[in-house]
Order: structure tokens, then sequence, then C-alpha cells
């Protein structure tokens, strides 16, 4: 380096901002950064309150499949008696005149080979349901199927078969209409 | 000084100003685009970590303030003012010779922008030609040149002034020749 450039690297050098502008854009430069990282933990907030949410209503909706299930073996398992006796499902609705839903059964074949006993008022999770008592002629099994339209705390009821007490039951919805179908002993079709 | 700030964060920033100021040659504006490009850097990296992308970033702000002002460049060192000086002898005492801090800075002031920026990138922070053409987006060949021209200048007004001291007397020499040196 010559000392020409000596001396022009020396004039620059010697030229450095004053403190108190350093200390101005410093102090804004930490406002500024931390405000680039606000929104990250913003998002992140925002994430774990959502999924922690989620997990809740998960929660809360298998709470209450468990609640639909128990009742369900409960009702079933009590062995109750029907308050009405019924070959056919018309005349079976037509003799539970107080349920305000049509009883329709669900899809499937099980129920042309099982004979219709009765039925019974009963509830599922506080809403009103038709209780209806099925037995297999071959094997003198007996079944319960329960059947009430989806409510605000009964939708989306789906769960694969369970044992609860003994008692294997099953949930499912079909066209707005919740299904609980229950069985005592061996597995359910 | 704020909280985290490193000493490497006041380096960058006086690096920075310095190289402002080798743009714009005004203190104030040196200033604020410093400012402005510190603050810039933050909002989109988060931390100023390199220095020739600060470089970059008050670059592109000293243009885009160029354009906006539509600014006058600085006029050329008026050449017909001071002969060229061509003596090969005469040269290699003027690249010996010490100019203080007023020297410089009036000379300074008085070189085009682009050769301002050349001249500081190369002699004060070292670069190399090829990695200031990177930076200033131009050819090898014209950082070489404009940094050539830059001190050209600076040497026309070392001779300019020692041919004729009489005008600076009752003062300190405005220019000091620093006899004996040798020229690297």
């Amino acid at each position: 380096m010559t000392k020409l450039d000596q001396s022009v690297n020396d004039y620059y050098q010697s030229k450095t901002l004053y403190s108190s502008k350093m200390q101005a854009i410093l102090t804004q430069s930490e406002r500024t950064r931390w405000r680039r990282k606000y929104p990250a933990f913003a998002v992140a907030a925002m994430l774990i309150v959502v999924l922690a949410g989620t997990l809740h209503q998960r929660s809360l909706h298998s709470q209450r499949i468990e609640v639909a299930l128990q009742e369900a073996a409960m009702n079933h398992a009590t062995r109750l008696q029907v308050d009405v006796e019924a070959q056919t499902i018309p005349s079976l609705q037509a003799s539970l005149e107080k349920l305000p839903f049509d009883l329709v059964l669900p899809e499937g074949g099980l129920y042309e080979r099982l004979a219709l006993i009765g039925g019974r008022y009963c509830t599922i999770s506080g809403n009103l349901a038709a209780h209806l008592k099925f037995a297999d002629p071959g094997t003198n099994e007996r079944y319960s199927l329960f059947i009430t339209p989806v409510a605000s705390n009964l939708n989306e009821m789906v769960s694969k078969p369970e044992d609860v007490s003994g008692v294997e039951v099953k949930l499912w919805q079909e066209n707005d209409v919740v299904y609980a179908l229950a069985k005592s002993h061996s597995g359910l079709p | 000084m704020a909280g985290s700030s490193s000493v490497v964060d006041i380096e960058f920033l006086n690096a920075g100003y310095r190289y402002a100021l080798s743009l714009s040659a005004n203190q104030q504006d040196a200033e604020d685009l410093v400012h402005d490009a510190w603050i810039r850097l933050d909002r989109r990296y988060g931390k100023c970590s390199d220095k020739p992308l600060l470089f970059r970033t008050i670059r592109n702000l000293y243009i885009d303030q160029y354009r906006r002002r539509r600014k006058v460049p600085f006029s050329d060192f008026d050449e017909n003012q001071v002969e060229y000086l061509n003596d090969h002898n005469s040269h290699h005492s003027v690249e010996d010779t010490v100019m203080n801090a007023d020297e410089i800075e009036l000379v300074i002031d008085q070189l085009r922008d682009v050769e301002r920026e050349a001249l500081y990138l190369s002699v004060v922070e070292g670069y190399t030609a090829d990695e200031v053409a990177q930076m200033i987006e131009s050819t090898r060949g014209t950082v070489l040149s404009l940094v050539y021209r830059a001190k050209g200048k600076l040497r026309k007004w070392v001779v300019a002034n020692r041919k004729t001291p009489e005008s600076h007397s009752g003062k300190a020499t405005v220019v000091e020749l620093i006899t004996g040196g040798k020229r690297k």
C-alpha cells in the first residue's frame, strides 16, 4: 500500500458513526429483530391452541361415543321388558307413537333373518331413541338395535365393534340416523 | 448500546457507514443509508451477518435515492485546472505522499461517486478488482480504470498543490511530501 493509499485508508478509518446514531440504529434493530421473531411465536402459539382445541374436541367426541356405547350395552344387558311387542316395523312404529322419527332399519341383510320381538323407548346420550329387540331364530341369540336421529351430541358416531362389559356393541350412522347394535357373547356380524 | 449488540454489529455498522460515505460523500446521507440498510436486513434476515450483503443493500438504497432525487452526479475533477502528471518519477514520489484528512476529504468530495466507491472498496476494504466488479456489477477493467482515475485525481491534486506551495503559506503545507519513501 502506498502512502497515498494509506492516507485514503486512514481518512475513511477515522470515520465512524456518532455513538448516538449508532445507539439509535442498534435500538431500532433490536425492536425489528424482536418483531420479526414475534410472528413466528404467534403462529406457533396459534398452532398450539388449534392443536389443543382439536385434541380436546376429539377427546370429547371419543367420550361421547364411549357414553353411547355404554348406554347401548347397559340397555341390552339389563334385558328390560319391551314396551310393545311387534313382529313388524310398521306395527312397532304405530305402537311407539311418541317417537318423533321414523323407524328405518339400517342397510344390510341381517334384519331379514332376525325376528323382531318388540321395542321400547329409551335414551342414548339424553336423546330419545327406540330400542328394538331381535332374536336369531337359529341360535336364539338376542340382538338390540337402537335408533335415534343425529343430534348435536350424537353426530359422527362411528365405532368399530367394542366389548363393553361382555356386550359387543358398535355404532354407526346412516342418513342422519344413528344406530347402535348390541349383542351378547359372540361377535357382531 | 442496545442489549445484545455485538462488536461485529458495531464493526459492520461503521464499515457500512464508511461505504455509504464513499457513495454519497455526505455524512447525513451516509448515516441514513446505513440505518435504512441495516433495518432492511434485520427485517429480511433477522440479522446482518455479511458485510458484502450490507454493502449491496446500501448501494441499492443509494441508487434508489439517486433515481428518486434525480441528483446530479458529481462532476469530474476539472482536468483543465491541473495538468496530467506523466512523469514516472514524479508519479512515484506522489504515491509516497501523505495527505491529511482535510486534504483527502477535499479531493475525495470532488471524485465521481463511482470512483469514490471503487477507491473505497479497493483501498480501504481491500477487495480485489474482481470482487469489486462483482459488488458494483461491473467489469474488472472498469473497476481498475475507476480506481486508477480516482488515484490519478488525488495525485494531480497533490502535484498541483506541491507546485504552488506559496498558495498555502501561513499554514502547514497542504501537501506534505515525504521524501525517501519507497513505492510498494
